[in-house]
């Protein structure tokens, strides 16, 4: 029987193994975790238990003495009581003014209790003066060795470190490490730079103070209590501050009767003779500058009246020499203009008298051709006539003869004619003329007796009268015969004449018609000629007339010409001439400005001449007065001084004061309590969340585990063994591994965890070596989850098997049979699968519970890596947030409490002064506590801030929305608050709280609430403090930004503040971001821790499931693979439902680890802080990368297994 | 030419700790195309380990087998699963067919992976199983199981239907219209199909009869005259 269990166990090794594993991961993982933070306690308790590490830590302004510490002593609770001193000094090695603070060894009391014991980590502790045993922890000191000298500087804020110690140079003597400090903050000072680096023990009989600088005390609480790390005990002892507060009280008065009364006499009478002396000095010095001002005054009304003219004179000239370029420019211009105009005219007369010269050669051409044409024409014509006139005499030698012939005949005729007009016809004529004479007688005597006749009636008479008649006609008859023929005698002449005359004309005419041809001829050629020469000499003549013409044109132009050239040359001497004379007259102008200009300076130089005269008269005067008023300043300061500071001195002790400190003031006390808190937190959700995870996969495991045993718990059955036994059998499978996985993951785990964590937490804090708590219930809540898992699984599992008939049993249980899914009826989808999608969402289906296995697996794994990269995220990104976006200040200066507003001022101007400072701001920062209307109360690191001017605080904190980033402005009739604080009370803006400050409380409204990590602030306007408080915020810190942030400049800025008597302390950012700094890394390795666990689990969790998946499938696999799907399809066939249910997982891991981290962050969140609540989106890429590799992995592994199962043997299986 | 299939001097042992068994001790034997072959023999005679190293789902220890002119003995794993899955149709006794697959997606399972092959509907029709398509296995009898088995096998369209018992798991009435669906397709199709069986009573359909004993082929001879299958009683 037991032998078939191991024999089952070695056949399932991987399965064994991998419940084993799990149940170790589940359990280890939980009880290290766990076991951490009690462990890290424990140590913490043991440390300070041992040593003695004091209760309380009283000061007083004053000291105290020996009666003090017998009066403390009788109070009740006290225990123990060690006076004791303690100061701060320069280190005075390398000149950086770091501060160590120097104790004086504890002693022990009358009971050998010594409080503070420290623990001695090399050589011995101080035996004698001279020695010094320094820190073992720092990390500076570790440039001393034992038998070094150890020095410090000889002056202190002003004051000699002789007054104060009796050495000033030891020797070190060893290295220790004290409860005092349990981190590496060292706490501040207000001395050097403000923070104190390290502490020293040296004797007690070094310090020279008469009375002791503290007290310690050790209650009865801390021997009592089970422990100290508790709000219990920090109540109790808070409780005790009151009676504390009472005695000093009371101590106070007898200090001031024994020490005070005469000296304050003494101070007064001091002071008031000296105010008289001020008084007449004043006086004296008030003359004499009144004096110098009236000087001062006549001096600088006669400069101003001098300066007043020269600077008249200053602009009349700037305004010639202005005109004067005006005029130049005028005058260039006008000669530009003119000599532009001339230009162009000569331009123009250029081109007319070309023109012209081309009209004239024109002209000449045409001339010379129209007089060659003449010439040609007049020789023609000469020719012509030549040839007449001898043609003329040629002709006239021709009819001479004729012509004497014709003479002759007209000789002949002109005498015929002659002779018949000269002699015959006179001589007929004369007889025709009496005939006719003697006929006209007749005839008138005829009319006579014709009229008579008519007239006479008788006829006798008419007879007679007729007889008469008669008479008278035969008469008349006569004559007429004699006129007839007188008549035909000139007739005869007449014919011979003209018959003469005919002879010559027919002569003649022959003549005539003989010659008539040629003659014709001749006077043709002779009219011709003529004709030609007449058209020659109208030729001649119209030529000479176009060329008295032309020649008139040309000349007329030619004179236009050569006027305008005249005119031309008159414009341009014109031009010069105005030229030059613009040019003179701006000279002149010049020269006259420029005298004037000589003169000016010559002025301005007399001028300045006297004023620095009449300056130096006035200054030496004035030194002088100077001189004598700072002496006599310094004459009386120094007599204040001495007086002040005897008075500060007396009033320092006038009211002296308790200060009553816990545990919780030491520095890194309180923040290791913190850091331990943490710790658990995250072991109360992780750890869990492990076990869980675990449990479900040893379900499922064995659950298979026992189903693939059917056959064998059926034939076990049907050989008779009892149900008890074959359960026992499975049981003790499920319960060995179970076990062996709780000893190994408890071992391990408890053996690990909590020395890696502490370690990691080791670099912030110096402890001594971890003690290990063994969380007993945690552990055995491991244990019992693990076996219930197990066993009580395997038992159930067995149990729903044994129900069944053996013969039921025999039969292998048939594989899950196929089923229609939902998605099927969703055609739209379903349609559009391809065949292998289809195969696996069925698959996905029908194992219904493995897919919620693997996916919780996979979003477990996912959710942690992503919690663990969130944490991180979270808490890095505060500081850099909180001090670099929130808070951009660098520097806080804490105020001496005592000084005026006036005095404070000066300080902040002193501090604004130096050049390392870029902002500075008075403030007012309180610790108060916040009420609500509803009850809610929180007191803790809540501060009021009170800035001098909303205007200067922009420069040094930037209040926001976190969600928004929008900036939100402090408002006059309301306050922000930070968003823990409201958070913690529920208070949303708009809502009234109260503030309990001073023991007064103040109603005031939120009007916003901003982002904040560290501390939680109330801040408020000024006027609204003054209106709320009714009075004036009493400044007592300067915030300051610095120029650049470095550690000189820090060590530079820091002493200097604290040499200023206004300032009390300084301390800087940077220190707390590198305290940060320190928790991040340690947070590095808590993050590694999870990322290795959440691939554990990761791994475990696919490894198994994914290898029941194959087993419960091994004859589909072998089936496929007969088919001849090859490998790759056939891991295909199997992977793609690792892979979706992987991506779910992923999918849901993100969205868990969403909630996880929230949750995380929310319970490690202390009061003080808040983490940011943002995730970078890296970390969602890392946690789904990492887990993807981590599914990979698994993947790689499973699918040699696959291709290593044989289809023979697996189909053969069923038989 | 040489045969379709060719068995030469064929071993095959396993080892089971100390002691070798020999499964198939030197047998030769061939097998022409298009003939129904009948191996017979009782259990434990090598039939089944004969089968399986024929379908490539095993090797032999020595001597050679050609298929189709392949000598599938010298392959690898990987070109043994090329070739089952492009020459080789397997019927198993128990149907292994993948229970969440329906009729048709079980077909559809061999043929998506085979580039000539047929039609899953058509196939189903062709055993007679048309109506049957979306049923899951457990919805259907076993005589129709071992029909989706055969469609399954036939869909790849292979060379050679390899059929282990067939009719192991059937009653007799089912046993016979299996064995007449694989012999119709034989004749109809011209598929070469060996089918294992210790059944001697079948040995009259087949047209070859290859008789194994104790790992040897103990007869190997050609049925002249095979009879129908409806004709044969046992």
């Amino acid at each position: 029987m037991w032998n078939n269990v191991i024999r089952d166990i070695a056949k399932t090794k991987a399965r064994y193994i991998s419940i084993m594993l799990i149940v170790a991961l589940g359990v280890g993982f939980f009880t290290g975790v766990k076991a951490t933070s009690p462990s890290m306690n424990e140590t913490a308790e043991e440390y300070y238990k041992n040593n003695n590490l004091m209760d309380i830590r009283l000061l007083s302004t004053v000291g105290f003495s020996d009666k003090d510490t017998e009066e403390i002593k009788k109070l009740p609770h006290v225990r123990s009581v060690m006076p004791s001193y303690y100061s701060d000094v320069i280190m005075g090695d390398d000149g950086t003014g770091r501060v160590i603070r120097l104790y004086s060894v504890p002693t022990a009391d009358e009971n050998g209790i010594a409080i503070n014991q420290p623990i001695v980590k090399a050589g011995r502790l101080p035996e004698k003066k001279g020695e010094i045993v320094l820190e073992n922890a720092n990390f500076n000191s570790g440039n001393y060795q034992i038998g070094d000298k150890f020095t410090v500087e000889s002056k202190v804020n002003g004051d000699d470190t002789k007054d104060i110690l009796e050495n000033i140079e030891f020797t070190v003597v060893g290295f220790v490490q004290s409860p005092l400090y349990v981190s590496f903050d060292r706490g501040t000072t207000n001395i050097g730079n403000g923070s104190i680096h390290m502490f020293g023990l040296i004797c007690p009989e070094e310090f020279l103070s008469e009375r002791y600088t503290q007290m310690y005390v050790l209650t009865d609480y801390s021997q009592n209590l089970d422990g100290t790390i508790n709000k219990e005990f920090d109540n109790l002892i808070d409780e005790l501050e009151p009676q504390f507060k009472e005695l000093g009280t009371e101590r106070a008065k007898d200090f001031d009767k024994e020490y005070l009364e005469d000296a304050r006499q003494k101070l007064n009478n001091a002071q008031e003779e000296l105010d008289s002396e001020k008084d007449k000095a004043q006086k004296e010095l008030s003359d004499a500058e009144k004096k110098i001002n009236d000087g001062q005054k006549e001096y600088d009304d006669k400069i101003n009246d001098a300066e007043k003219k020269l600077d008249d004179a200053q602009k009349q000239i700037a305004q010639g020499e202005k005109d004067i370029e005006q005029g130049w420019k005028d005058l260039d211009k006008g000669i530009a203009d003119g000599q532009k105009k001339i230009d162009d005219s000569k331009e123009q007369l250029k081109s007319a008298q070309e023109q012209l010269n081309a009209a004239k050669s024109e002209y000449q051409k045409k001339i010379r051709e129209a007089e060659k044409e003449l010439n040609k024409g007049e020789r023609e014509y000469n020719s012509g006539l030549a040839a007449y006139n001898e043609g003329l005499s040629e002709f006239n030698n021709q009819i001479l003869p004729a012509k004497i012939g014709i003479a002759a005949l007209k000789t002949s005729y002109d005498t015929e004619k002659n002779k018949f007009e000269n002699i015959t016809k006179p001589a007929c004529e004369k007889i025709i003329e009496s005939s006719q004479n003697a006929i006209n007688n007749i005839n008138s005597q005829n009319e006579k007796l014709n009229s008579k006749l008519e007239s006479s009636e008788y006829l006798l008479q008419r007879v007679n009268i007729r007889g008469e008649i008669a008479v008278n006609e035969r008469l008349k008859k006569t004559n007429q015969d004699i006129i007839d023929r007188e008549n035909k005698r000139i007739e005869d002449g007449q014919a011979k004449v003209d018959e003469a005359k005919k002879a010559y004309d027919d002569a003649v005419s022959e003549f005539n018609a003989q010659t008539a041809e040629p003659k014709q001829q001749l006077e043709d050629a002779k009219r011709q000629l003529d004709e030609a020469k007449a058209q020659l000499d109208s030729g001649k003549a119209e030529l000479a007339a176009q060329k008295l013409n032309a020649e008139s044109q040309f000349t007329a132009a030619q004179q236009q010409i050569t006027q305008g050239q005249t005119e031309l040359a008159n414009g341009q001497q014109e031009l010069s001439a105005k030229k030059a004379e613009g040019q003179q007259k701006l000279r002149d102008s010049e020269t006259q400005l420029k005298k004037a200009k000589e003169d000016y300076e010559k002025g301005r130089k007399e001028l300045d001449k006297q004023k620095i005269d009449g300056r130096k008269k006035l200054d030496d005067a004035r030194a002088e007065l100077e001189k004598n008023r700072k002496e006599a300043e310094n004459k009386i300061g120094d007599a204040q001084a001495k007086l002040d500071r005897a008075k500060e001195k007396l009033e320092n002790l006038e009211s002296p004061e308790w200060y009553f400190m816990s545990r919780i003031d030491n520095p890194g006390y309180q923040s290791l309590i913190d850091d331990t808190t943490r710790v658990d937190a995250v072991a109360a959700v992780f750890p869990l969340f492990f076990l869980l995870v675990a449990a479900l996969v040893c379900l499922t495991t064995l659950t298979r585990h026992v189903e693939e045993k059917r056959t064998e718990i059926g034939t076990l059955k049907a050989l008779g063994y009892s149900n008890a036994a074959i359960k026992s059998q499975y049981v003790f499978y499920a319960a060995s591994a179970a076990l062996v996985g709780c000893i190994v993951g408890i071992v391990v785990g408890i053996f690990t965890l909590p020395y890696v964590i502490y370690n990691a937490y080791g670099i912030m804090y110096e402890l001594l070596p971890l003690k290990l708590v063994v969380p007993i219930p945690i552990v055995l809540i491991g244990v019992v989850t693990a076996f219930v898992c197990t066993a009580l699984t395997a038992l159930y599992a067995c149990q729903k098997s044994l129900k069944e008939k053996p013969s039921e049993l025999m039969r292998p249980k048939a594989p899950k049979i196929g089923k229609r899914i939902l998605l099927e009826h969703i055609h739209f989808i379903w349609d559009r699968m391809n065949f292998t999608s289809k195969v696996t969402a069925r698959n996905i289906a029908r194992y219904k519970m493995r897919f919620f296995m693997t996916v919780i697996g996979v979003a477990g794994c996912t959710a942690l890596i992503l919690t663990g990269f969130g944490l991180k995220d979270s808490i890095t990104s505060i500081s850099d947030k909180q001090f670099g976006e929130l808070y951009t200040y660098d520097m806080i200066a804490i105020l001496d409490e005592e000084g005026t507003a006036h005095q404070k001022q000066s300080t902040l101007d002193f501090v604004k002064d130096n050049k390392l400072v870029e902002a500075a701001m008075l403030e007012r920062q309180v610790s108060i506590e916040v009420k609500t209307s509803n009850g809610k109360a929180m007191q803790d690191d809540i501060y009021l801030f009170v800035p001098q001017s909303v205007e200067d605080m922009k420069e040094l904190i930037h209040p926001r929305d976190r969600k928004s980033g929008a900036a939100i402005s402090l408002e006059k009739d309301g306050v922000i608050i930070t968003e823990k604080m409201s958070d913690k009370l529920s208070i949303k803006a708009g809502d009234i709280i109260t503030l309990a400050d001073d023991h007064r409380n103040y109603s005031v409204k939120v009007t916003a609430i901003s982002e904040n990590y560290i501390n939680n602030y109330v801040i408020i306007d000024p006027d609204y403090y003054r209106e709320t408080y009714g009075k004036a915020p009493l400044f007592n810190m300067i915030m300051c930004k610095m120029t650049e942030v470095n550690a000189e400049n820090e060590s530079i800025l820091g002493s200097k503040c604290l040499d200023n008597s206004g300032i009390a302390a300084v301390s800087f950012i940077s220190g707390s971001v590198s305290t940060f700094q320190d928790t991040v890394r340690s947070l590095d390795t808590v993050i590694l821790v999870l990322i290795i666990s959440a691939g554990l689990l990761a791994v475990v969790v696919l490894y198994n499931l994914t290898n029941i998946n194959i087993a419960e499938r091994v004859r589909e696999i072998a089936t496929i693979k007969v088919l001849g799907f090859y490998n790759s399809e056939t891991c295909g066939f199997v992977y793609r439902e690792n892979i979706i249910l992987s991506l779910c997982g992923i999918i849901g891991g993100l969205g868990l680890g969403v909630i996880l981290h929230r949750f995380v962050i929310l319970t490690i969140e202390i009061n003080k802080t808040m983490f940011s609540r943002t995730i970078h989106w890296q970390s969602y890429l890392y946690a789904a990368l990492l887990t993807a590799i981590f599914a990979a992995i698994v993947n790689y592994i499973m699918y040699f297994k696959i291709k290593k199962i044989d289809m023979v043997e697996s189909l053969k299986s069923i038989e | 030419m040489s045969s379709f299939v060719d068995f030469k001097n064929v071993y095959k042992r396993y080892r089971m700790g100390e002691v070798t068994i020999t499964a198939v001790d030197g047998i030769s034997f061939e097998i022409e195309q298009g003939e129904f072959a009948v191996i017979v023999g009782s259990s434990g005679a090598g039939k089944t380990t004969v089968l399986n190293i024929l379908g490539g789902m095993d090797n032999c220890d020595e001597g050679e087998i050609y298929v189709g002119g392949s000598n599938i003995s010298k392959m690898d794993d990987k070109e043994l699963t090329t070739y089952r899955r492009y020459d080789i149709g397997f019927v198993f006794q128990f149907y292994n067919l993948v229970p969440n697959l329906t009729a048709k997606e079980n077909v559809e399972l061999a043929s998506q992976i085979c580039k000539y092959h047929k039609d899953a509907l058509e196939v189903l029709n062709s055993v007679g199983l048309g109506e049957r398509l979306n049923n899951f296995p457990s919805q259907l009898s076993g005589g129709e199981q071992q029909r989706v088995s055969i469609a399954r096998a036939l869909a790849k369209n292979p060379k050679l239907l390899l059929c282990d018992e067939p009719t192991g798991a059937l009653d007799y009435q089912t046993g016979k219209q299996i064995l007449q669906l694989l012999q119709d397709t034989c004749r109809n199709e011209g598929m070469t199909v060996v089918l294992i069986t210790h059944n001697q009573a079948i040995t009259p359909m087949a047209d070859r009869v290859i008789r194994m004993k104790s790992g040897k082929v103990v007869d190997n001879f050609i049925n002249p005259d095979p009879t129908d299958i409806s004709f044969i009683e046992w």
